[in-house]
């Protein structure tokens, strides 16, 4: 489980290396905060380990998930809507002024 | 050639990170220390799902400032695409059909959504995945018909007023002698719908938050200028 | 008797209420500001429960000697910036609410992830700050960096929680030993992520482009301001919090030597006025960073407090300079530069121009003097102390380097200010008829207060001893870790 959010992690670093168009960069970012969020959860987690909710069968029981990292990647996971949200803000700002997503296009035009 | 070399760069991380980190230096196996010295958290539960007391209560402070990076997010984008007035026109003719169906399932997606954050603490979810789902009710409101405008004036005084009640709440601690967001209601017995102290007041006061910060995210990007 | 989570809590209650009440957003800063100032005057030491819960379940807010000196400079330097661009302010006023408590909430925050939670909400609130500037391709590129540091932050915070437990702080910094193997890659990540914001040299990409176009409001901010907080929250977390292996230690420490050095050499072949100061900027970030690392805390707190001080007056000036119109008085002058009537910051273009402004020269004379060091200015105390506290030490490498680095600095600077005081091409005589045509409008109020505040640089140089008191009461607090007391006697439920 680790190593699947680190592989998703190094496939938005790729993304991110390799893309000139914006909406795709975009996309690499998200994808990374995907890995981010997968990895976290499953730091928590070992074989054999139930949701840590306390209903009339599991009261007290010893063998809850760790709730902690689940509560760190709601935040996260809000941090990066709202870091999205943004970029796709001055995504749509800088099609209107340049008229193309390609940055290499932007940066050149200086 | 720019893709081989990100290619080749990105495989030499994975290949760093993976012989420093599986290699038993970092064992994930084990448990946080907070597990293993007794279930801390299970032993004062403060409601039923205990990831909501966590976030709540224990980290609110956490919570607080989250909601604040999706409060300055819609204030972002209010600021960036501000001042456009009319709805984005779409290319294909409007569906009949597609506006009824929505118009129907409108009500049961918002009642869901209100649904997972009233239960907050009893069953996982709570305020951020209802509050997105309020939120995604109205984008589908918006995206089935071309003239929709959600009311935005109401929507951005209920963001405004959540947050603040969300800050008074935590300002009553301090109020009542105490320390900044204590949870001061009383916690009654847990499985309950009423208890948990302040934990499900706080969840309803963000998704309502959430949902209509979304809403005003979407109707920013759903219009443009003349 | 205030308790300091109300620094963080009324400029967000504020931030809130200000969507509502858009006409009264102006007045709400100004007065969350002036709050601001006044409480941190009189808020109390020590550990801060938030919501009663002990650590380290709950979060706890750290106010040691540390926090109180850089919530004493930034609340400050704020308010100053604030006053000075009151009429810039208007359309961000909600914005720099939440700025405000975000930048408070980092300094005083004793948990990692908190911190993370913070630097986000600073983050977010320093872009859409940065959109006001012209080119929003350079804003595009900030982001994208900004939430890849971020993210590697956050990589780096939950590989520490998988091995020791724990987020908080001060419970971090008692478990960790020194040579734990598996920690080099979340101290790495850290770093990483941090060194976005604090410009070292592989990840400061974006600076070039955000400061060389800023204003007079966003250049401060951003490089005064940001840089400072960001500074001090990597001091805590590299003194107080980790224990560095010796490998590691070199490892960053040549990261932050090759970001002085690149910084220094950039700014002596720029020929623009604010891209020197940027690049003098990143220079100073280097040398901050390479003094937290090898633990001479005490100083790093100095320059980084003398650096915020001299950026400010010197990015002001340097953006209303830059992006006022400027007025000619000759038409030939008029033609060639016809179409740029701002952004005018070439130092050949400017030359002379001090002596149409006296005062506002003086200003900028005497911070660019204490930047470069210069007897009887804060910055030579600053750096007498560095050297001294290093020969004292035995390390004898650094000193050298810093030396050097020094050397060019003083050259650029005193070239720079050459060049703005006296007309004509060197060599020449000064002539009236050399001094550049250009002229910018200030307002007089402002060119008094720019002048107070650089005069305070002068003062401090002279007699620096309660800066340089404070700043030691900070260090000590920053490496003796008095605070692991209260984890240990009070661990536990309640």
């Amino acid at each position: 489980m680790h190593i699947v959010g680190v592989i998703l992690m190094l496939v938005g670093v790729y993304g991110l290396l390799t893309n000139r168009h914006i909406i795709k960069m975009i996309i690499a970012i998200n994808i990374l905060e995907i890995g981010l969020n997968l990895f976290i959860i499953s730091v928590g987690y070992s074989e054999g380990l139930i949701a840590p909710i306390i209903t009339d069968i599991n009261k007290n029981a010893s063998n809850f998930a760790d709730p902690l990292p689940q509560a760190l990647v709601l935040t996260a996971i809000v941090i990066g809507v709202g870091t999205t949200a943004i970029l796709l803000a001055v995504a749509r700002k800088l099609y209107q002024q340049y008229g193309t997503f390609d940055i290499r296009e932007m940066e050149g035009g200086r | 050639m720019k893709k081989l070399t990100a290619i080749i760069l990105v495989s030499i991380l994975f290949v760093l990170l993976f012989i420093n980190m599986f290699n038993g230096s970092l064992n994930f196996d084990k448990i946080s220390e907070r597990d293993a010295d007794g279930n801390y958290y299970t032993e004062q539960p403060t409601s039923a799902n205990m990831v909501t007391s966590v976030v709540v209560d224990y980290r609110s402070f956490d919570t607080l400032g989250e909601v604040t990076v999706l409060f300055v997010s819609s204030l972002g984008v209010a600021f960036v695409l501000g001042g456009l007035t009319t709805r984005v026109k779409s290319n294909h003719s409007q569906s009949f059909i597609l506006k009824v169906g929505v118009d129907v399932l409108f009500s049961l997606i918002i009642l869901v959504g209100a649904y997972i954050f009233i239960h907050g603490h009893l069953t996982p979810g709570g305020g951020f995945p209802g509050g997105a789902l309020i939120g995604a009710a109205l984008l589908l409101k918006y995206v089935s018909n071309d003239t929709y405008r959600a009311n935005i004036k109401g929507f951005k005084a209920l963001e405004g007023t959540m947050g603040s009640i969300y800050v008074l709440l935590g300002l009553l601690g301090i109020v009542t002698g105490s320390f900044f967001l204590e949870n001061i209601l009383d916690i009654g017995t847990i499985g309950n719908l009423i208890s948990g102290g302040l934990i499900p007041i706080i969840y309803v006061l963000i998704g309502l938050k959430v949902g209509s910060e979304l809403t005003g995210i979407f109707d920013h990007f759903m219009n443009e200028e003349v | 008797m205030i308790r300091p989570v109300l620094l963080v809590v009324i400029p967000l209650l504020l931030g809130f209420l200000s969507v509502m009440f858009k006409k009264q957003a102006k007045p709400m800063l100004i007065v969350a500001a002036l709050l601001n100032v006044v409480m941190v005057f009189v808020i109390e030491k020590g550990m801060y429960y938030l919501g009663n819960h002990k650590p380290p379940y709950g979060i706890v807010l750290n106010i040691d000697s540390y926090s109180l000196y850089a919530l004493v400079v930034l609340n400050l330097v704020f308010t100053a910036l604030i006053l000075l661009n009151l009429v810039k302010v208007e359309r961000i006023a909600s914005i720099l609410l939440i700025t405000l408590a975000g930048l408070n909430g980092m300094l005083m925050t004793g948990d990692l992830f908190n911190l993370f939670v913070f630097m986000e909400i600073s983050a977010i609130a320093a872009f859409m700050i940065v959109t006001t500037n012209k080119k929003l391709v350079h804003v595009f590129n900030y982001m994208i960096i900004a939430i890849v540091g971020s993210s590697m932050y956050l990589f780096g915070v939950i590989l520490l929680y998988s091995q020791y437990g724990t987020l908080n702080m001060d419970k971090l910094a008692s478990l960790m030993g020194e040579n734990t193997p598996g920690t080099y890659i979340p101290i790495i990540m850290i770093f990483a992520g941090l060194a976005v914001e604090t410009k070292l040299l592989p990840f400061n990409g974006w600076v070039k482009g955000i400061l060389a176009n800023s204003d007079s409001f966003v250049g401060p901010m951003i490089g005064s301001i940001y840089s400072g907080v960001f500074l001090i929250v990597f001091g805590r977390l590299f003194t107080d919090v980790f224990v560095l292996s010796p490998q590691v230690k070199l490892l960053l420490s040549v990261v932050a030597i090759v970001t002085i050095i690149a910084g220094e050499f950039a700014a002596f072949s720029s020929l623009k006025l604010r891209q020197i100061l940027l690049y003098s900027s990143i220079a100073q970030s280097g040398l901050a960073v390479v003094l937290f690392i090898n633990g001479y805390g005490s100083v790093a707190i100095l320059v980084v407090f003398a650096n915020v001080v001299a950026k400010l007056v010197l990015f002001t000036l340097a953006g209303i300079m830059a992006n006022s119109h400027m007025e000619t008085e000759h038409t030939a002058f008029e033609n060639i530069y016809n179409n740029k009537t701002g952004n005018l910051d070439d130092v050949e273009a400017l030359s002379g121009i001090f002596l149409k402004n006296p005062l506002n020269g003086i200003a900028f004379t005497v911070s660019a003097l204490s930047l470069g060091s210069l007897p009887f200015f804060f910055g030579f105390f600053v750096k007498i102390n560095v050297l001294y506290s290093m020969f004292n030490n035995g390390d004898y490498v650094l000193p050298a380097i810093i030396l050097v680095a020094s050397l060019i600095e003083g050259a650029y600077i005193i070239r720079m200010l050459v060049k703005l005081w006296n007309p004509g091409k060197e060599g020449e005589k000064a002539t009236k008829e050399a001094v550049t045509p250009l002229n910018y409008e200030i307002n007089q109020l402002i060119c008094m207060a720019i002048l107070l505040i650089s005069l305070s640089l002068l003062v401090l140089g002279v007699s620096p001893d309660l800066a340089i008191s404070r700043a030691d009461e900070a260090g000590m607090d920053l490496e003796y870790n008095i605070s692991t007391e209260y984890v240990e006697l009070e661990g536990g439920m309640k």
